[in-house]
């Protein structure tokens, strides 16, 4: 081990030193913060994953009353209800998203919160898919992710896939089997949605052998899954599930009648298999390790999760217990919101600081901002809220101003909250994250983040405090020769040695 | 002074100015000049569904104004005639001298193979992925294109957004700039970053990376405020394509026009013609001859008028393509007509045409990928060759 433990357990397995918070100093620790995670309470939900719960209830009766009003209203009128409710909920995602940033930054168990944002990105899920998502995905990842990331990985992936989130994410509430009542009633058939994200991302993992014909399977092994729109839970509807037998990699699920019942134990199967092991622990080794793990590490993990059915504490534990997961310190990049949390960790933000910024003001033209041709997926094209010249004015319509040091800036730096490019989530290699603009954008965070929370700290000093031993000495002269605090502080946070892990 | 000279003096200036010294080294290899002869390929992905009926109206088709009582425009009221049977909305009548010029040309109800569902973002999803259904490909198309471009060095893109867009996202490295990303330093200042990464060849490649794209940013915005609008996105990936990018992407938003459309259709009907003018005029005119330009939507809407005067989610649409060396001035793609039984449910324009093939045949033409990769790993399972209509007719 080059650094010490403590520096390597923080920077490349945590969220960051914060002053005042004691990072582990064995792997017992470490595992520990595990067990510390889920006796945690979270930030986010926005009032904790009940209230979450509950606006989704909310929004299902407000939305059921305004549809009802909605048959005396003429079209404009209509168009600007609907503009309300969508700020309305767009601002409580903005809420959501900014008690997220809390939730990283604020809590002292760093591996337990990197473990979320990987998995987060492993069982990826959009805020825009539709409207109902900007309320679901965060209470996603509070129920379905977080409460399971500590057992079985059979019992994420149930926990995952069969999430409301996931359900409506990849499809599967479209999906009927073609000669199931429903599917005959609507003249409806089968999405392949997420029986194959399932085979390809989920579990066994791309070109490891399954077949178009194990995709088909699987989905018509799924149908009958669906979402009770009145709450937003999962239910499974039998007269949506197509019948028979289906083969899946060698398995047949089903026969004369269809269940829930094979839909878990195909989960079990695929997660059985040495194809999924193989593809989970390197993703994970992947994501904490190297861009090429060694394979070593690799085979330890995968013989913990063979010897323990696949119980993911133990195959983390043999990823931290192999001394090669300790050598040559920073061949990852921080993915951009570990990044920023890690700088803010570093400043000692606290709450404030990650607020989001009140209401904007009433505009002449609010509608000026789903413009924005700078956002991949901008409000306008993605929620179906159109600038209806009547609602310009409309003093309802005002959207939460976002923290430009958070909520913002991550999205700046390529990765926005809760809204991957794709199922497949965010990218994890270096050369996506550190080249000509992104490292750009980093430095300007960098700076902003110095401006805003750096006070009249000494650079030195905080350098020390944020890096430990892991400074390298040209960065100690350079942030000592620094022109300024400001620009001392900003080195510090832009520095080779803080980007990576 | 042309363009073309204007830039090599500021090159000179800039490789020889102080705050640059340090990343020079590193910059040798690259080639810095525009090669004259170099094809470039500019994509403008339309987000929210661009109603192409409202862009270029079939005025001519008796049918037209009986669906869009309020929307429907004729010549008599402002509607810019184009060819006796289509006409130009006149929020992009700034388009005119272009397509007068045989610059322009739109691409009549083109599709990708999405159908029946109308999600903004699943739409979104496969005309960026390029396969046939929502997640098929995890890449974008034009990111698997690069590498099978067969002159290497047409092979550097940018996207210019601030996260890289899945249809220039892949394994292929490709630049991501935003007209907001701004190193926005002095020189010394600048100078401390340099030191600060000069020990980490990583870092030091991407910090002289962000140098030299910074440096042409610079210049195209002098002191102006940058903005995020269509005409600075534009202005950036121009200016890239005049040093040694190839390939540039970017999007417009702001189409779904839901209600009101007549009005709301202004803003984002001029970014994209403020988009198109902005590239030709920041291309020097030899550059603007090797450069096809190429917008495409997610979908296209409703033929007829919604009850709020606007337009909701269709399928077939309108692609716009411009360049100085096409065959324009023409509406290209089968016209489905517009008769009841020839709307697809009933409701959308019939789509004639596959957006895929029409980029397929851009991409062939501009960078002479093979056919055999473009059916192959760009868009799998296109049908196209190089008898294409898309390459006889433009």
């Amino acid at each position: 081990m080059s650094l010490t433990f403590s520096t390597m357990a923080a920077l490349r397995f945590g969220t960051g030193f914060r002053p005042g918070q004691i990072p582990p100093e064995s792997v017992e620790e470490m595992l520990g913060q595990l067990d510390a995670g889920q006796r945690e309470t979270l930030v986010f939900p926005d009032g904790g994953l009940a209230a979450g719960r509950q606006r989704i209830s909310d929004t299902v009766s407000e939305l059921a009353e305004l549809k009802l009003a909605g048959k005396d209203m003429d079209a404009v009128t209509k168009r600007v209800y609907r503009v309300r409710y969508l700020t309305g909920l767009n601002n409580l995602l903005t809420r959501d998203e900014h008690a997220r940033f809390m939730q990283a930054v604020l809590s002292p168990n760093g591996f337990n919160e990197r473990l979320a944002a990987f998995w987060v990105n492993h069982f990826s899920v959009s805020t825009r898919k539709e409207d109902f998502m900007r309320l679901v995905v965060p209470v996603y990842e509070a129920e379905a992710i977080r409460p399971n990331m500590a057992g079985r990985f059979a019992d994420l992936v149930k926990a995952a896939v069969l999430h409301p989130a996931m359900l409506i994410y990849l499809d599967q509430v479209k999906s009927f089997g073609p000669k199931s009542p429903q599917g005959i009633k609507r003249k409806a058939g089968l999405n392949e949605n997420l029986g194959r994200e399932l085979l390809e991302l989920h579990t066994l993992g791309a070109g490891s052998g399954y077949t178009q014909a194990d995709v088909r399977n699987a989905a018509y092994v799924l149908t009958g899954m669906t979402v009770d729109r009145n709450t937003y839970r999962s239910r499974y509807a039998v007269n949506m599930a197509e019948q028979g037998a289906r083969d899946v990699f060698g398995k047949i699920y089903g026969g004369k009648f269809r269940g829930q019942g094979d839909i878990v134990a195909m989960i079990e199967d695929l997660v059985a298999t040495p194809e999924t092991r193989n593809h989970i622990c390197r993703k994970i080794a992947h994501h904490f390790l190297s861009d090429t793990p060694p394979p070593e590490v690799v085979e330890a993990m995968t013989a913990a999760w063979k010897r323990n059915d696949g119980e993911l504490t133990t195959v983390y534990a043999a990823m931290l217990r192999h001394p090669r997961s300790w050598d040559d310190e920073g061949q990852k990049a921080k993915l951009p919101f570990d990044y920023i949390v890690s700088g803010l960790r570093a400043l000692s933000a606290e709450e404030k600081d990650m607020s989001d910024l009140g209401l904007a003001p009433v505009k002449e033209k609010p509608a000026a901002a789903g413009r924005d041709a700078m956002s991949t997926m901008s409000d306008s094209a993605m929620s179906g809220a159109p600038e209806a010249d009547a609602a310009l004015a409309d003093p309802a319509v005002r959207k939460l101003r976002i923290n430009p040091l958070t909520v913002q800036a991550v999205a700046r730096l390529g990765q926005p909250l809760w809204r991957p490019p794709s199922p497949a989530g965010f990218d994890d290699g270096f050369s996506a994250w550190i080249a000509g603009g992104p490292l750009a954008d980093r430095i300007a965070w960098a700076r902003l983040a110095a401006a805003k929370l750096g006070g009249n700290r000494d650079p030195r000093a905080f350098l020390q405090e944020t890096l430990r031993d892991a400074a390298r000495q040209d960065t100690i002269d350079i942030v000592s020769k620094a022109p300024n605090r400001q620009m001392g502080l900003a080195l510090v946070l832009a520095s080779p040695e803080f980007n990576r892990r | 002074m042309g363009m073309d000279d204007k830039m090599a003096l500021s090159r000179r200036a800039f490789l020889t100015s102080a705050c640059c010294v340090a990343a020079a080294p590193l910059m040798t290899s690259m080639t810095l000049a525009a090669a004259p002869g170099d094809k470039r390929l500019v994509t403008i992905i339309l987000r929210g569904a661009m109603d192409g009926l409202h862009l270029v109206q079939p005025y001519e088709d008796t049918a037209f104004k009986l669906y869009r009582p309020t929307l429907a425009a004729t010549p008599d009221n402002g509607l810019i005639d184009l060819d006796g049977f289509y006409g130009l909305n006149a929020y992009a009548k700034d388009l005119l001298p272009l397509w007068k010029r045989g610059e322009l040309a739109f691409v009549q109800s083109v599709s990708t193979p999405y159908r029946d569902a109308r999600s903004h973002f699943d739409g979104q999803d496969v005309l960026e992925n390029g396969g046939v259904s929502v997640g098929e490909e995890k890449t974008g198309w034009l990111n698997r294109a690069l590498s099978t471009i067969p002159s290497v060095h047409s092979r550097k893109a940018i996207d210019v957004n601030t996260s890289a867009e899945l249809v220039l996202s892949g394994d292929n490295d490709v630049e991501v700039w935003s007209p907001r990303t701004d190193l926005a330093m002095k020189s010394d200042e600048r100078s401390f970053f340099e030191r600060l990464y000069k020990n980490d060849p990583q870092f030091a490649k991407a910090m002289a990376d962000a140098a030299v794209t910074d440096f042409s940013a610079d210049e195209l915005y002098a002191d102006e405020k940058r903005g995020a609008k269509a005409a600075d996105v534009a202005r950036l990936a121009a200016g890239m394509l005049m040093q040694d990018y190839r390939i540039a992407s970017f999007s417009i938003t702001g189409w779904d026009t839901h209600a009101g459309q007549k009005a709301a259709f202004k803003a984002p009907a001029a970014e994209l013609t403020t988009a198109i003018l902005t590239i030709r005029n920041t291309l020097s005119p030899a550059v603007w001859k090797d450069t096809i330009v190429v917008a495409v939507t997610e979908f296209g809407r409703t033929v007829r008028e919604n009850g709020s005067f606007g337009t909701d989610h269709g399928t077939g649409g309108l692609a716009v393509i411009a360049g100085g060396g096409i065959d324009g001035g023409k509406v290209i793609g089968k016209w489905p007509g517009l008769d009841e039984s020839k709307l697809l449910n009933g409701r959308d324009l019939m789509p004639t045409g596959d957006v895929r093939e029409l980029a397929a045949a851009m991409l062939y033409r501009q960078f002479n990928i093979s056919p055999d990769s473009l059916t192959g790993s760009i868009f799998p399972g296109l049908e196209f060759d190089r008898s294409s209509v898309y390459l006889r007719s433009v």
